[in-house]
């Protein structure tokens, strides 16, 4: 809701040449459907005028001078116009948005592929929320302005265009005192126009406080009730809905102003038509079939002019929304794609002195390891440690760090990182699950027969999905919201596994999984690990000392590395960690 | 309905203006042939029917003026009073409420469904009471005029009518697909761009792509779909209207050859044709509007009608000063679940209590119970010695301050949000609170200090000043029992320490009791009783300092994190 009005509030900072430069490739491939589209819509206006036209000719050439010979040609003229009519405004408008769907069709899927190949590190900056109004918003107010608003106001247009010519053919006299009515009226509807606008904008803003206010409200639904507060949370609303209803009512007294008055000003210039025309039939300077015939084009015009300032906001809407996706699609935040070499991975992995910063305070501190391939390397530590950031540069998300990152004695930043990722699987601590079937969150859309999947289920005891109804074709909600915690996680480990990786990176994950799940997890983990180089940062006390290597990270720095028996030898910190859990003899977690 | 007729006088009179617009209306056509037969039969004075044909224009403007007026303004009377009750009996419902019925579509019915009802009553009721005025009266007129041509003009518009019916529910169903692909596609934009870690780090962004243009690819074809039918809608209707029109030129021209029809006739025949399209069209359009404007209705009552949260089973007694809390045997059931199983728990006034038990034994659930945020059974949880059944919800909340363990803030300023439970706290009172929560300092340090603006619009607070915000607000609202649901978790042992030291002191001071629900033994041994909670029943309870002895769970849980506390320093 706030974008909407954001937008409208947005000052230019792209001139009016950059944006059409910027959108012309996209209009260039349909300028053929362009063409015949305003072709289409110059049809439509003049078979629109030309029917008064032919009534014209029907009184005074026929009616008037009682002649009936040639009728049935003239009625017949005007059924085919009126069939034209139909065919070129069914043409324009169907064309019209076949046009602007095709051309933001394409900025759509151009923009969603640019962001899907920004760095990692721009999410973090930049609310999803905002981006995805950019794709899906935005270019849907750049789609009305090109079919509804660009096209119609160029119809519209032609049809006055039409219409006045067509008059001043018949009789420059009337077509005068017309012109003497319409303009003050333009002018008058396109004051009132903006007025009502301005109250819409208002009204916008109170609405989306009224639902800013009740999801509050809802959202901190217990709060309210624990802080008793319901009586005066009524009491605000009731203020916001007085608000409302005043701007409403305002926006209605406007309403009931604007239209009936755009009818009465067309019945009042029809009265004027028939002043004057009175006057001009009785000097024998009009005939009545002109008259009319000016009858009938007169509200013709008064459409269009009304419209005009809708096209105006339309248009200034649209703007602003395309200026916001230039934003984005100027960010030159590309990923890194990395250089040729393209394996094939065999899953030696090490750092040599490794430091790295995500902005000025470093992370990650002269940070050295060595990992052979089919080892597992346990990460260990406090929250806030670094930990992360080591899988962040194994995975490849950041390729500004000091130091070596060698994955089978070649440097990452030397890997086609496409290729290099082929290898990879990640299972984090939040598993990333979409709204979409168990399959296709284990494969990623690609094919798997149910055999093979069944099979991976399996190992990693994730049994369970056979028991979902629909089995694997079971629907997840959004973030698999219908699986606890431990079962996300064993779907995680079903990904991992389908995909073969040479490198396992994990990040354990232990809050809030109930302890027959956990089970589950801590046997399928070695199942998971099994033959391939695993870097874990671990929290289970299993999957620490199983691990051929720990590292114990502090501050971004590796305080102490070996194998389980070595660090209990030195008595440092490590072993300070593991006696406690031992005596407490608890689930063998470690915070 | 109900509200109709309680504005029922402004119904009528709206009801009279808009026949006496409607008639002259109708009026209007029949000038312009008059003056077309009067022009042709040369008479001289044909100005008077301009001035004729301007007066009546201008009361039948001023009419319309009124009588929408009327009917708008009491259009939005009624969303005022619909908005204002339905509001006020969301906040009645009880806890379980939001669970069956999601938030999202609650504030769909909330915008959405309010928006159709009251378009309708602005706009639809409208379309269906001119539909009937305008639309007989013009039949009719156009019946007096000349019955032979009326079957021409008319059969054709009734094709009109049925088109658009049919277009209205048509439309309305494409429009739906509309917003649900569009609804569709902005999930999956959502989902992608939100785990784009795993998608890349698994090489699948080609394929989210894929999806992502599959969908985009059904958004269109539904677009174009409505937007085919849309565009019929202008032609179809012109088109009829054009053959209407034509069929009464065919055989007026006829009719005026014989002699038996006046020009001025047929040419207020062909405006009559004019003005009769949009009733015609109205039918159509009032009566889909209609529809789904009960539908949204009835999506609207589901909420009113409701089962509320009952204030007091009867017998009703009242509290006043809180004494003492109690539970015994207190069993429960989420379904078929069972939860908490013979639980006995005692708070006296100015005690310090400490509820502890590991992941799962029921504790969050306990503490609803005591609330009543869950209906806890009969006979089990006492307050003074009165089952809290039987006491008032209001009253019994104003007794305990309940922080719950995921913390709600609202997006309004610091001061606004730690007001929520005592809007009369003064910024001295705040400040204190501020002070015992060890939030003081980070509030000075702001930008705008108590006038910061936090939540969605403003800064985002960290985890832990986040459940320093909720004691804090807690503290303000100055209540005999505060109850904290693992209200500690995201602190550093440093400043848990600091704050259940100041928590400690203040209630001592305050003569206020405190709940603490805990598994961080910082937190519970400072308290006069633990009771621990293991898979739903009270395994042990006593003195931490006793029970540290024992061979519990809480002496279990003191090794660990003393030790832990060596180690982390």
């Amino acid at each position: 809701m706030d974008d909407v009005l954001e937008q409208e509030e947005q000052t230019r900072h792209h001139n009016d040449k950059e944006l059409l430069a910027f959108l012309w490739p996209y209009i260039k491939p349909h300028l053929a459907v362009i063409i015949v589209t305003l072709l289409a819509t110059l049809g439509s206006a003049i078979s629109s005028v030309l029917q008064p036209y032919i009534f014209k000719i029907i009184i005074d050439d026929h009616i008037k001078v009682m002649n009936f010979s040639g009728l049935g040609n003239l009625l017949l003229i005007y059924f085919i116009l009126l069939c034209a009519y139909f065919a070129f405004s069914w043409t324009q408008m169907y064309l019209s948005s076949v046009f602007g769907q095709k051309i933001t069709w394409q900025l759509r899927v151009d923009l969603m592929k640019y962001l899907m190949s920004l760095k990692v590190d721009f999410f973090s900056r930049n609310p999803v929320g905002k981006l995805v109004t950019r794709v899906t918003n935005d270019v849907a107010n750049l789609n009305e302005m090109i079919s509804a608003g660009f096209v119609s106001l160029i119809a519209d247009v032609f049809l006055l265009v039409s219409i006045f010519i067509m008059m001043l053919l018949m009789n420059w006299r009337l077509t005068l005192v017309v012109l003497l009515a319409v303009v003050p009226v333009g002018i008058m509807l396109q004051v009132l126009g903006f007025a009502l606008r301005r109250v819409w904008r208002v009204i916008r803003r109170v609405v989306s406080r009224m639902n800013v206010y009740t999801q509050e409200m809802l959202s901190g639904f217990v709060v309210v009730k624990a802080f008793t507060r319901e009586p005066l949370c009524e009491e605000e609303y009731d203020a916001i809905n007085q608000e409302h209803y005043k701007y409403q009512l305002q926006a209605a007294r406007l309403r009931v102003f604007f239209y009936p008055s755009v009818s009465f000003l067309r019945e009042l210039s029809r009265a004027l038509v028939l002043l004057y025309g009175g006057y001009l039939i009785s000097r024998g300077l009009v005939t009545v079939g002109t008259l009319v015939s000016f009858f009938q084009l007169l509200p013709m015009m008064f459409d269009p002019i009304a419209d005009f300032s809708d096209k105006f906001t339309l248009f200034q809407t649209a703007f602003a929304s395309l200026e916001k996706i230039m934003d984005v699609m100027e960010v030159k935040e590309v990923e890194y794609k990395g250089k040729d070499y393209a394996g094939p991975l065999h899953g030696d992995v090490a750092f040599d002195s490794v430091s790295f910063a995500y902005e000025e305070e470093p992370v990650l501190k002269d940070v050295s390891f060595d990992l052979g391939q089919g080892q597992t390397l346990a990460i260990v530590g406090p929250t806030g440690a670094g930990k992360s950031t080591i899988l962040n540069l194994l995975i490849g998300f950041y390729d500004n760090y000091d130091g070596n990152v060698l994955v089978d004695d070649v440097e990452l930043r030397d890997w086609n990182i496409d290729e290099y990722r082929h290898n990879l699987a990640l299972v984090l601590q939040e598993v990333q699950l979409f709204h979409d079937t168990i399959r296709n969150n284990i494969t990623l859309w690609d094919d798997a027969t149910d055999e093979e999947l069944k099979e991976i289920l399996r190992i990693v005891n994730a049994d369970f999905v056979m028991n979902l109804p629909g089995g694997l074709d079971y629907m997840l909600a959004p973030e698999g919201a219908n699986l606890s915690q431990g079962q996300r996680q064993l779907i995680a480990f079903a990904r991992a596994l389908y995909h073969k990786p040479k490198l396992l990176l994990l990040d354990e994950a232990t809050a809030n999984i109930d302890t027959d799940t956990e089970r589950l997890i801590q046997n399928a983990l070695p199942r998971l690990m099994a033959g391939r180089t695993t870097v874990v940062i671990a929290h289970r006390l299993s999957t620490i000392q199983e691990a051929d290597k720990i590292i114990v990270i502090n501050h971004g720095r590796v305080i102490e590395s070996g194998t389980h028996q070595e660090l209990i030898a030195k008595k440092g910190f490590y072993y300070e960690l593991y006696t406690t859990q031992l005596m407490a003899g608890t689930a063998g977690v470690m915070e | 309905m109900r509200f109709v007729k309680e504005h029922v006088w402004f119904y009528v009179i709206a009801l009279g203006l808009l026949i006496g617009v409607d008639a002259v209306q109708v009026y209007l056509p029949l000038i312009l042939g008059d003056f077309v037969n009067a022009v042709t039969a040369l008479e001289s004075n044909v100005a008077r029917y301009a001035y004729i044909y301007l007066a009546l224009v201008v009361c039948m403007t001023l009419m319309r003026y009124a009588y929408r007026y009327i009917l708008q303004r009491m259009a939005l009377v009624f969303d005022y009073d619909l908005r204002k009750k339905t509001f006020s009996e969301l906040l009645k419902v009880p806890n379980e409420f939001l669970y069956d019925y999601d938030i999202g579509d609650l504030m769909s019915r909330l915008t959405n469904d309010l928006h159709a009802i009251r378009q309708f009553m602005q706009m639809g009721l409208i379309s269906l009471i001119d539909v009937l005025v305008l639309g007989v009266s013009t039949i009719v007129m156009m019946l007096l005029l000349d019955r032979m041509l009326f079957w021409y003009a008319v059969v054709p518009l009734i094709g009109v009518t049925i088109f658009t019916i049919l277009f209205s529910r048509y439309i309305f169903v494409f429009f739906k697909k509309i917003q649900d692909t569009f609804g569709s596609l902005t999930e999956r934009v959502q989902e992608f761009l939100t785990n784009i870690r795993v998608l890349r780090a698994f090489g699948k962004g080609h394929k989210a792509i894929g999806i992502f243009e599959s969908v985009n690819a059904d958004y269109y074809k539904y677009y174009l779909r409505e937007v085919r039918l849309d565009a019929l809608f202008g032609p179809i209707t012109g088109l009829f209207a054009g053959i209407s029109t034509l069929l009464v030129i065919w055989v007026g021209i006829r009719e005026l050859q014989a002699g038996r029809l006046e020009l001025g006739t047929l040419v207020s025949y062909v405006n009559y044709i004019g003005l009769l399209l949009w009733p015609m069209m109205a039918i159509g359009f009032g009566l889909s509007n209609l529809q789904r404007a009960n539908a949204s209705m009835k999506r609207i009552e589901d909420i009113i009608l409701a089962p509320k949260e009952v204030p007091c089973f009867e017998p009703c007694r009242h509290v006043d000063k809180f004494e003492k809390l109690e539970v015994k045997n207190l069993h429960f059931s989420y379904g078929d679940r069972k939860v908490l199983e013979n639980v006995h728990l005692e708070v006296n006034a100015g005690e310090l209590i400490g509820i502890a038990g590991p992941i799962g034994s029921g504790k969050s659930t306990l503490t609803k119970l005591l609330i009543r945020v869950l209906e806890p059974p009969e006979n089990t949880v006492f307050v003074n010695g009165i089952d809290v059944r039987h006491i008032p919800l209001k009253e019994l909340r104003s007794l305990v301050t309940y922080v719950p363990q995921s913390i709600y803030l609202f997006s309004m300023t610091v001061r606004d949000n730690l007001k929520f439970g005592n809007p009369t706290a003064t910024d001295e009172q705040i400040w204190e609170a501020l002070e015992v929560a060890c939030l003081a300092e980070d509030i000075r340090l702001l930008p705008q200090g108590l006038d910061t603006l936090i939540g969605e619009r403003g800064l985002t607070l960290s985890g832990g000043q986040k459940q320093r915000m909720a004691i804090a607000r807690a503290l303000l609202a100055d209540r005999p029992v505060l109850m904290l649901d693992d209200a500690f978790s995201a602190l550093d042992t440093v400043t848990e320490e600091q704050l259940v030291k100041n928590l400690v002191d203040y209630a001592r001071l305050n003569n206020k009791s405190v709940i603490l629900v805990s598994h961080r033994i910082s937190a519970l041994l400072p308290t006069d009783r633990v009771y621990v909670l293991i898979s739903g029943s009270t395994k042990e309870f006593g003195p931490p300092a006793e029970l540290i002895k024992q061979q519990g769970y809480l002496a279990h849980l003191y090794r660990i994190q003393v030790l832990e506390g060596l180690v982390h320093g």
